[in-house]
């Protein structure tokens, strides 16, 4: 038996070009490890009406870790369209398998690493170097939404003075959100940043948020970080507006480290921070719990480049790296970052985004080559 | 989340010359004393507490632990309790030779990991299994790793009504997902 | 291939395909909870079932045996708990009065040849000597069973032992059985089932199989059968039990793990030394060991066949002063033959302690009771340090020890 078990998911489209370009990373890198494929996917919600089998699910669960590639995902019509007749009116409903992997293994910490690596054309600044926590199972997102506007909910709703404005809106003309913050799935997601932050030595951890407006919502959290904050002498908390912090990203981002937001305003910087160093090619993830966790790259599966590896595999690289750190394989993963460091830095092989034409499979070479 | 991999410390009770202690009962696992208790969150701190040589065992242990022990683990009447301490204490589970016949399917039916292995005896007598070695164990595949010295080793694979029964958390859980 | 009785069994009580090994769920016959282990069954089945009924109430029991009657308050309140459980559901409960639950299952004709009978009792094993598959379970199993009707359970590899020779007085099934477990450990047939033969064995009555097969529990094992009896024995068991005597045979093709050959041609009369059942030595070997007090009864030795033996050899003789002698019979139909032929009367003046039916000799709490420095000779199995006070004892027939109370040490009747 291997020391690990890593279950590995390629996808759809590019999804299949990365998985191989990081395995022939990995099988350079020295890890003691056995892999298993499993399904997930556009094609599988096509043939089975099920984006994300059963049998992918009890694979996972006798595995480590697992390395994900990229999925498609399309508008519900598209979705109902593109089911096997056969399979069709009983009542299967497409949903988003990486939703659903959060949830069933509870992996409520979206971490995105965001560093500017030397030599790449892309980095819009020099010096950069955020770690994003954000929060990957409620707020924003929780799903609690409404449309048309249930008359009880309204009614319920009636007990805020402040929903008196709305009280006589005709109910198709309505539609709620709802942002939902717990006490246990904020205090974890702080604590992991700044456990993080001190385990790595870094200077600062910014509560990205907005309590002026969203009062109870966002001063619950900051409360909650603020408290948190003081077991942590060493290093300076900020509490940062999601409107400044995108000014301040933009402005001087070198002057952050570790963010940690709710899901949404968690997702908006994340995205953001990822185009200030390089964009889709490079920004990596990991949808990390406490006994497992699942990494890929946060590009979607870009269909028309499906085969022909024609797409940067740095970000699927990074995400591996990301992988081999929280295996607790740490020389490892310095070696794999080093040698992607070294690619990026001497330029001579690279991806059409960087405005070069070497293959997805041509930068794996080339990185595996410097480990 | 129940996984099938797991990896933990180990404690192997064995005596002081380094010999495994074999037909451990469940008196000495825990006492006739302590029976009246129903609480599993105060079982763990008697755990091992009338075994000789391991009596402060539930102040060592850390939740992750894995127990190897010697033949006929759990001999003796039927109690619940000694296989709840453990679960109190957060042992990962326990590896022998062999287990009492009730005392297994105790542990079965509380979702806690039981593994039989024929190796654990010439493994121990060799030093390859020693306190504290971290081990990793795939309970499926019916395989394990001693990390610290390099060591693998073969162990009988959980069945699939063991397994499902552990995934569902218990006997209970599992009855219902049947229906 | 041809089958085992165990696999017969379990092959009659099942759809799946029997193999040793192999986990199949199991339908049963009989569930049954004691007072120990019973309220914990009862809180599991309402947390779990609320008051939904139980798969079949005619098929359910409860057999208070291990406090009968209560001798604490702990068991006062569990017995009352079972009771009204049994009320709500419409069960029957063979209460403080009757005994060890499983001879009072052989009696009442539940545990018949061929049936699968489970209860929180870890020697109900016992069932094998009428060809019952008895099985003791903990309190998550048996609520399980009492809501499902099933179990699941792994197939038994068997393993065949074969007597040889014969044995008489003072020797008894008893020191054949100590014997035998002097010879397995509890390695040979640990978690398998056993099949005993040998003409020694045909010849046995009811109490001498029980005496065995309670003991199988000793040896690690699953259940042990003995498949060859003399006609008498069926009819005795048919007139006990007021059912047919007719157990499965195993098929001349069935295949066996291991067979074992055990000589006991002039066996001697045996001992279980502190703190194993397995520690067997021959009587001569612990002649001298002084007392303290002694025990008949138990699953093991119950019967009347047990006491009519020991009060033989107590005839015209007195315990040792000083010595306290303390018989539980197994269940009240024992004491109830016990009584007609004279043997409560014979014992009484002998200077025993004549105990209720049921399993005070062996639990916690009860009359099997030791003192720290206190050494106890008892007809019962086991003898784990710790489990009956801080004393300790020595396993061995109802003769010796009958004849070790007389003395004041251990002894073979053969030393009066």
């Amino acid at each position: 038996m291997s020391k690990y078990k890593i279950a590995l998911l390629p996808g759809d489209g590019v999804g299949q070009d990365i998985m191989e370009a990081a395995m022939i990373v990995l099988e350079r890198i020295g890890l003691e490890a056995d892999y298993v494929y499993g399904d997930i996917g556009w094609r599988f919600w096509c043939q089975e009406g099920n984006p994300l089998p059963e049998r992918t699910i009890s694979l996972l669960k006798e595995t480590d870790v697992c390395l994900f590639g990229a999925i498609t995902s399309k508008p519900k019509e598209d979705a109902l369209k593109e089911l096997n007749p056969d399979l069709r009116g009983r009542g299967y409903v497409y949903f988003s398998p990486i939703v659903r992997l959060r949830q069933e293994f509870d992996l409520y910490t979206n971490l995105r690493p965001c560093k500017a690596y030397a030599g790449n054309p892309l980095n819009y600044r020099d010096n950069i170097d955020l770690v994003i926590f954000r929060e990957n199972t409620e707020g924003m997102y929780a799903g609690v939404e409404f449309y048309p506007l249930p008359d009880q909910v309204r009614e319920a709703l009636l007990i805020h003075p402040k929903m008196k404005k709305f009280q006589d809106v005709p109910v198709e003309e309505i539609a709620l959100s709802t942002r939902i913050m717990t006490k246990k799935a904020c205090s974890r997601i702080l604590r992991r940043a700044f456990n993080y932050a001190r385990r790595y030595k870094r200077r600062s951890v910014t509560l990205v948020e907005k309590p002026n407006v969203l009062r109870e919502t966002g001063g619950f959290i900051l409360e909650i970080a603020r408290q948190m904050a003081k077991e942590y002498p060493e290093i300076e908390f900020r509490e940062a507006n999601i409107d400044a912090m995108a000014m301040w990203l933009v402005k001087n981002p070198q002057d952050y480290d570790v963010l940690v937001a709710e899901n949404l305003f968690g997702d908006i910087i994340s995205d953001l921070s990822a185009q200030l160093v390089g964009g889709l090619g490079f920004a990596c993830s990991g949808n990390i719990g406490d006994d497992y966790a699942l990494f890929e790259p946060t590009h979607g599966s870009a269909p028309k480049y499906s085969g022909l590896y024609k797409v940067n595999p740095i970000a699927m690289l990074l995400a591996t790296k990301m992988m081999l750190d929280w295996l607790g394989e740490e020389d490892l993963a310095k070696n794999l970052e080093r040698a992607v460091a070294q690619v990026i830095k001497e330029g001579k092989v690279r991806t059409y985004d960087l405005g070069g034409n070497s293959s997805t499979l041509d930068v794996a070479r080339e990185v595996a080559s410097k480990l | 989340m129940k996984k099938s991999r797991l990896k933990g410390r180990l404690w192997v009770l064995c005596d002081s010359q380094g010999q495994l202690l074999e037909d451990i009962d469940t008196d000495q696992i825990y006492h006739n004393a302590y029976l009246y208790i129903t609480d599993v969150a105060q079982m763990g701190q008697y755990a091992l507490g009338s075994l000789k040589g391991w009596k402060d065992f539930s102040r060592k242990a850390s939740a992750g632990d894995i127990i190897v022990a010697g033949r006929n683990f759990g001999a003796g009447s039927s109690r619940q309790q000694a296989v709840d301490c453990f679960i109190s204490l957060g042992i990962s589970m326990i590896m022998a030779p062999s287990f009492g016949a009730i005392y297994f399917r105790n542990a079965v039916n509380s979702g806690f990991p039981v593994l039989r292995s024929a190796e654990i005896e010439s493994l121990v007598r060799n030093k390859e299994l020693e306190s504290g070695d971290i081990v990793k164990v795939d309970f499926r595949q019916g395989q394990a790793i001693n990390i610290t010295k390099k060591i693998s080793f073969t162990l009988e694979s959980m069945s699939d009504v063991q397994y499902q029964i552990y995934l569902a958390g218990g006997l209970f859980r599992y009855g219902r997902k049947l229906r | 291939m041809g089958q085992t009785i165990i696999e017969k069994i379990i092959q009659s009580h099942t759809q799946e395909e029997v193999r040793p090994g192999k986990i199949v769920w199991l339908d049963l016959d009989i569930r049954s909870a004691r007072d120990f282990g019973g309220p914990n069954v009862v809180r599991n089945y309402e947390r779990e079932y609320g008051d939904k009924p139980v798969a079949d109430s005619r098929k359910t029991f409860f057999t208070f045996d291990l406090c009968a009657p209560a001798c604490s308050l702990k068991y006062a309140d569990n017995q009352q708990l079972c009771r009204l459980f049994a009320r709500r559901q419409n069960i029957k409960v063979f209460d403080v009065d009757q005994g060890i639950g499983s001879h009072v299952m052989i009696e009442e004709g539940l545990a018949k040849a061929r049936t699968t009978v489970v209860g929180t009792d870890s020697h109900f094993n016992i069932l094998g000597a009428v060809g019952s598959f008895g099985q003791g379970m903990g309190d998550v199993d048996i609520a399980f069973a009492f809501r499902t009707g099933r179990t699941w359970f792994e197939v038994p590899e068997t393993v065949k032992i074969i007597l040889k020779g014969k044995f008489s007085f003072p020797t008894t099934a008893k020191d054949v059985t100590l014997f035998i477990l002097k010879n397995l450990g509890t390695s040979k047939a640990a978690l398998k089932a056993i099949e005993f033969y040998g003409e020694a064995l045909r010849q046995f009555s009811l109490a001498e199989r029980i005496t065995l097969c309670s003991m199988v529990t000793e040896m690690a094992g699953i259940i042990g059968f003995i498949p060859e009896f003399k006609a008498q024995t069926k009819a005795e068991i048919e007139k006990v039990s007021g059912v047919e005597f007719n157990p499965f045979q195993a098929d001349e093709d069935a295949y066996y793990t291991e067979t074992i050959g055990i000589d006991i041609d002039g066996l001697q009369p045996q001992v279980a030394a502190p703190f194993s059942p397995t520690n067997v030595r021959p009587v001569s070997d612990l002649k001298g060991v002084r007392i303290d007090s002694g025990f008949i009864g138990s699953c093991t030795n119950g019967r009347v066949e047990d006491f009519a033996l020991a009060s033989r050899i107590l005839a015209g003789r007195k315990i040792k002063p000083g010595i306290m002698l303390k018989i539980a019979p197994a269940t009240r139909l024992v004491y109830q033959q016990m009584l007609e032929k004279g043997l409560i009367k014979e014992l009484f003046q002998s200077g025993a302690i004549i105990d209720s039916p049921g399993c005070g000799g062996c639990a916690e709490g009860h009359i099997g009771l030791t003192g720290e420095g206190e050494i106890q000779i008892s007809s019962a199995n086991r003898n784990f340090a710790g489990k009956q006070g801080k004393g300790q004892t020595y396993l061995a027939s109802p003769a010796v020890v009958a004849a070790s109370c007389v003395l004041g040490h251990i002894a073979s009747p053969e030393d009066l």
